[in-house]
């Protein structure tokens, strides 16, 4: 400003000097003679000390009536100066007039009126400050007079017509340049004081100063008022221009409409001012000023001002704003109208300071998109109050907002803070939101139904805000929120859950609700939950509650941290043919990220009081406490279910029964504690009963995972059971046909519908360390039961199982399979240390049919046999396949058909010296299909000693002879009994055995018998621990 | 002459002796039947039987090994656990078609070749 008025004085001077140049030629002219060009060439110099031309001067009195005038053609000031033209001022015409009366009468003169047209002005200072304008001997001439007249100037009037006017200042590098100013400038001054009228137009108009470009096209300037002490400036300005530009740091104006309707009171003296109502007019927008306004000598703009506006249309208002603040809200698209009342801009404004700005701002029906969002926010209302300090921290504070997100409803107020850098908000929020509209804000795969109403104070910067929405990390954010969702409905996948009623609890960032926890804390509650999973899960949950929180979310599933907390009143839940009913079940869900995008890695607990499920009519479970700790390891390029999922699983079961259909006796569990993997099943103790039997389990079962991806595979497993009661009878119905396919028991079927016989479950390999005090076999009980029983792919092995019982000591060792229902195979190893011979035919009847005579004797005995055979389904015996091998050793036993042992003793000539007892008696038997063969086997009655062989049918027929061996008599009898048993035809023979026990007289025959017999009889005894 | 005759005689004596007692094993090789029972005897002196009557098959046959010794066809039949059930044979025919033997209780069995 202070530089504009140093341009106008300079031009003013200028004026003066040339007027009294004019006017000092005139009186020249009026007091001597001569040709009045001349006159004016001669006496110019006195006033200014330049060249100057000029090309004719003349008197009128018709332009300048009633003043007497003298105008001037072509007048030319040259004044060279290094940097500029040497032309300082080229005036195509110049009219000069004075007061006539005055000259006439009082031999005064007075400069009335100064006309300039068509003049080019060249103002110019160096670096120096040496000026080209230092042309004019004004303070000489003003107010001097001559010899003859006294001379003064009082310029009612100054006009210039088409002036091309050029400033350039070097010491401060400003520059100023108009074409085709017009100017007028009419005043009374009087004393001190001036009363002006001055009218200006330009058709263009340039300034610039380093810090500032001002270019105005079509300018026009009025200022109607007066000047007191010419310091106070009194009156109106009015400035337009319909193509203003102005740029100071940055560019504010370009190519605008302007205009400046200013009633003002300035100071020229401390170039101050107050504005009263000024209204500054900027294309189609007015904005009225009130206040004061000055300039400090450093240059700095002091403003204390009230500012109003007429409505605006928020695009182009940010188009007016700082770029700095449009660059900040650059992200955003704005549209509407904006009202600003109260505004007030109060500071100082320089090249480095804005003053500080503070507005009420008003929208109306105006929308805001951000391109982030899904949805742009529309019918935007808002009331706040804005404070633009661009010198620190911009605030917004939004007293209320109304808007419409899609078919959301908001209504909000709070802080938005640092508007122009990082734009923060501080809001709180309420909302009625359909939830289809959170949609666009989740990942692709989640869609969401009902209608909320949202409570949420969330406090957040812009930049955080886009960041979290573009990388769904919550952890930026900090808010508070509460929603009550009616009718919600979800999906995710084949994952789907609804709810009349769910209410959400939100908190961001989720540690502030505790440490270990990030992103989101969402806490649901609603009083009845449904989910389904795919097809074939449905589940209902009363009472629910659960407590979450969830991070990194963005993309798939098993790259979401999640911390998840479930429990509920009641669940019951269905999958396929399972129905599973449980009372307060607890439900905990951690999932760690993989770090690589393999698959989801989760944690997952659930404990449940008063569970009930049931598989179809088949199985059934009723718990009072069941706790699952479980975890899964995705692996996504796996398809089977274990090693896709490879879960880990601790369950513990407590006091719980279970059914099974087909078993009369319900399971009664104490408690079962197991780990299970895709590798194990670990049975921790668990103890359990079913009827008769109370079972203690613990083991491992391993490769179930292998069992699963091929069954031929083995399912292996290595379990100790030890039970205080174990009914044999009744666990063989339990596992009888586990492992088979129903087409193969289907067939089965077809070929026996009648028998059911025990099929060994095949796939797995199992050894049971079994223990038991007390066992149930048929009808024998089994003292001190130990061994082991091992299920490989379809065949029982008791292996090594020792037990006593009434009878004996006992090792048996037994296998049996059932690689089709119509041929079993049974084989057992079967040894009785210390047996009654009677309780040896009651323990085992078919030895009854392999030795017949055993039930001749009575006592203690050693018994050993091996035998095999297939069975049909029904059990029976097929007697091609019958093999066994026996050997029985006894002493002192007694005879219990006495009348028979009398016969053969007699027949014999054996002398029993009247005991009905044998000595020693062993024996090696062997069965091959229905032939059952006695080796050649010695029997000693005191001295005598006979050697028997034969065969036996089981036709019940037979062929036995007795040799007799050794005898206090010359002659050894031998005697043949044959024929069918109830009538037996006893025959006497020549011994057929003499020598078998002779080693040294044995013949080849009886050699490769006793080389059999031995190895019958070793090989059966190896097996005795 | 006289002489000439008796050790003719003799000498046919033990040509039909040799013939009638020693058996070439080799021609028992191969699966042999009589009736529903099978027996295959293998060069290795090891054999199956299995008796079609009771529903088994020659996969699910029983297995035996065997000696031939002149006319003393030895069978040891293997139980699961070891034990060792011996059958001792007298072989009366054995050629490329038939197998006949019999044990000491006089019980004859007659086999056909059957592959």
């Amino acid at each position: 400003m202070k530089k504009i008025l140093k341009i106008a004085g300079i031009t003013l001077a200028s004026i003066v000097g040339l007027a009294l140049i004019a006017v000092v030629v005139a009186v020249a002219v009026v007091t001597s003679s001569g040709r009045l060009t001349d006159l004016v060439k001669k006496y110019a110099p006195e006033f200014v000390n330049c060249e100057i031309k000029l090309e004719k001067a003349d008197f009128t009195l018709i332009k300048t009536f009633p003043n007497i005038g003298l105008e001037i053609d072509h007048v030319a000031l040259l004044n060279p100066m290094e940097g500029t033209s040497d032309t300082l001022a080229n005036i195509d015409k110049l009219i000069v007039s004075a007061d006539a009366k005055r000259f006439l009468n009082d031999k005064e003169i007075v400069v009335k009126q100064c006309i300039l047209d068509h003049a080019f002005v060249n103002v110019f200072f160096d670096a120096e400050g040496n000026s080209n304008l230092n042309v004019f001997n004004v303070s000489d001439s003003e107010d001097s007079t001559s010899s003859s007249f006294n001379y003064l100037v009082n310029l009612e009037e100054v006009k210039m017509n088409d002036t091309r006017l050029v400033y350039n200042d070097l010491r401060s590098d400003m520059r100023a340049s108009t074409d085709g100013l017009n100017l007028r400038v009419k005043g009374k001054m009087t004393d001190n004081d001036i009363d002006a009228d001055l009218d200006m137009s330009v058709v263009s108009l340039a300034f610039t100063t380093p810090s500032l470009k001002a270019f105005a096209n079509d300018f026009s300037l009025s200022f109607d008022g007066n000047m007191k002490d010419f310091d106070l400036l009194d009156g109106t300005l009015e400035m337009a221009s319909p193509a203003f530009s102005l740029a100071l740091a940055e560019d504010y104006l370009d190519n605008d409409g302007f205009s400046l309707h200013a009633p003002l009171n300035f100071s020229l003296a401390t170039l101050s001012g107050h504005f009263d109502d000024a209204i500054v007019g900027l294309n189609d927008y007015q904005i009225h000023i009130n206040g004061d306004a000055g300039m400090a000598e450093n240059g700095d703009i002091n403003l204390d001002l009230g500012v109003e506006t007429n409505t605006l249309v928020i695009e182009d208002v940010l188009t007016y704003l700082p770029e700095k603040v449009q660059k900040s809200l650059s992200s955003i698209n704005y549209s509407g109208k904006i009202t600003i009342t109260e505004a007030q801009v109060k500071g100082v404004f320089n090249d480095s300071l804005m003053p500080l700005i503070t507005a009420k701002v008003l929208t109306d029906k105006a929308s805001v998109n951000i391109p982030s969002l899904p949805y742009p926010f529309t019918d935007v209302d808002l009331e706040a109050f804005i404070s633009l300090n661009l010198n620190e921290k911009s605030d917004v504070t939004i007293n209320q907002l109304k808007a419409r997100f899609n078919q959301t409803d908001l209504d909000a107020d709070g802080l938005v803070s640092d508007v122009t850098d990082d734009l923060a908000i501080d809001l709180n929020v309420k909302a009625d939101l359909p939830m289809k509209d959170i949609k666009g804000f989740l990942p692709k795969n989640i869609s969401l139904g009902g209608r909320t109403d949202v409570n949420l104070k969330a406090k957040f910067t812009l930049d955080q805000l886009m960041k979290s929405l573009d990388d769904y990390n919550l952890n930026r954010l900090v808010a508070d929120g509460s929603l009550k969702i009616k009718d919600f409905d979800f999906n995710m996948d084949t994952i789907h859950a609804s709810a009349p009623v769910l209410d959400v609890k939100l908190t961001l960032p989720a540690s502030r609700k505790g440490k270990n926890r990030s992103g989101a804390y969402v806490d649901l509650a609603s009083g009845t939950l449904k989910a389904k999973v795919g097809n074939d899960i449905d589940a209902t949950l009363n009472g629910f509650h659960l407590a979450a929180n969830a991070d990194k979310f963005k993309g798939q599933l098993e790259q979401m941290v999640l911390n998840a907390a479930l429990d509920m009143t009641a669940l019951n839940l269905s999958y396929d043919t399972i129905k599973v009913n449980a009372a307060t079940p607890a439900i905990t869900l951690v999932t760690i990220p993989a770090k690589q995008k393999s698959g989801l890695n989760a944690d997952v607990t659930f404990s449940s009081k008063n569970l009930v499920a049931n598989m179809g009519q088949s199985y059934s479970l009723n718990t009072n406490r069941l706790s699952v700790d479980a975890s899964v390891h995705q692996d996504k390029n796996k398809i089977d279910i274990l090693n896709k999922w490879n879960p880990t699983a601790d369950f513990s079961l407590t006091d719980a029964t279970v059914k099974v259909d087909g078993i009369d006796e319900p399971i009664n569990i104490s408690n079962i504690d197991f780990l299970f993997n895709s590798h194990e099943l670990g049975f921790r103790k668990s103890t359990f009963r079913i009827g008769n039997s109370d079972i203690s389990l613990e083991g491992n079962v391993v490769g179930i995972k292998e069992w699963i991806e091929d069954h031929k595979n083995l399912m292996k497993g290595e379990m100790q059971l030890t039970s205080n009661m174990l009914d044999i009878n009744e666990i063989m119905d339990l596992t009888s046909g586990l492992g088979r396919n129903d087409d193969e028991q289907e067939t089965e079927k077809e070929e026996a519908t009648e028998d059911n016989p025990f099929m060994v479950p095949e796939g797995i390999d199992f050894t049971f360390g079994i223990k038991t005090k007390k066992s149930l076999y048929d009808n024998f009980d089994l003292n001190d039961l130990s061994g082991s029983m091992t299920v490989k792919d379809g065949t029982l092995i008791l292996q090594e199982i020792g037990f006593t019982n009434k009878a004996a000591e006992m090792q048996l060792t037994a296998m049996y399979e059932s690689p089709r229902k119509n041929n079993l195979f049974l084989a057992m190893d079967f040894h009785l240390l210390n047996v009654q011979i009677s309780d040896l035919l009651h323990m085992v009847p078919y030895i009854d049919t392999l030795v017949p005579m055993l039930k001749t004797f009575d006592g203690q005995a050693e018994f050993h046999i091996d035998a095999q055979t297939n069975l049909k389904s029904n059990y029976a015996p097929k007697i091609s396949t019958l093999r066994a091998a026996a050997d029985i050793e006894g002493q002192n036993l007694s005879v219990n058909d006495k009348f028979a042992f009398t016969k053969i003793t007699d027949l014999l000539q054996v002398s029993s010296d009247g005991e009905y007892r044998i000595d020693s008696l062993d024996v090696q038997l062997t069965a091959f299909k229905d032939e059952i063969d006695l080796w050649p086997s010695q029997i000693a009655i005191g001295k005598y000693k006979v050697t028997v062989d034969g065969r036996m049918n089981l036709d019940q027929t037979g062929e036995y002879h007795l040799s007799v061996t050794e005898t206090p008599l010359p002659v050894r009898m031998g005697l043949k009994i044959s024929g069918p048993f109830s009538n037996l035809k006893f025959d006497v023979e020549s011994c057929k055995f003499p020598n078998l026990y002779k080693p040294n007289k044995r013949n080849d025959t009886e050699q490769m018998y006793f080389d059999l017999k031995k190895k019958i009889a070793d090989s059966l005894k190896a097996n005795v621990r | 002459m006289i002489v000439a005759i008796v050790c003719l005689a003799f000498s046919m004596a033990s040509c039909d002796d040799d013939t009638n007692t020693g058996f070439d094993k080799a021609l028992l090789y191969g699966k042999w039947q009589e009736g529903s029972v099978f027996e295959r005897y293998n060069a290795d002196g090891t054999g199956i039987t299995w008796d079609e009557a009771d529903d088994i098959m020659e996969e699910e046959g029983q297995p035996f090994n065997w000696t031939l010794s002149g006319d003393i066809l030895t069978q040891e039949h293997l139980t699961v656990f070891g034990s060792i059930i011996p059958r001792v044979y007298t072989v009366s025919t054995l050629n490329t078609s038939n197998l006949t033997y019999y044990d000491d209780y006089g019980s004859y069995h007659y086999f056909t070749k059957a592959d």
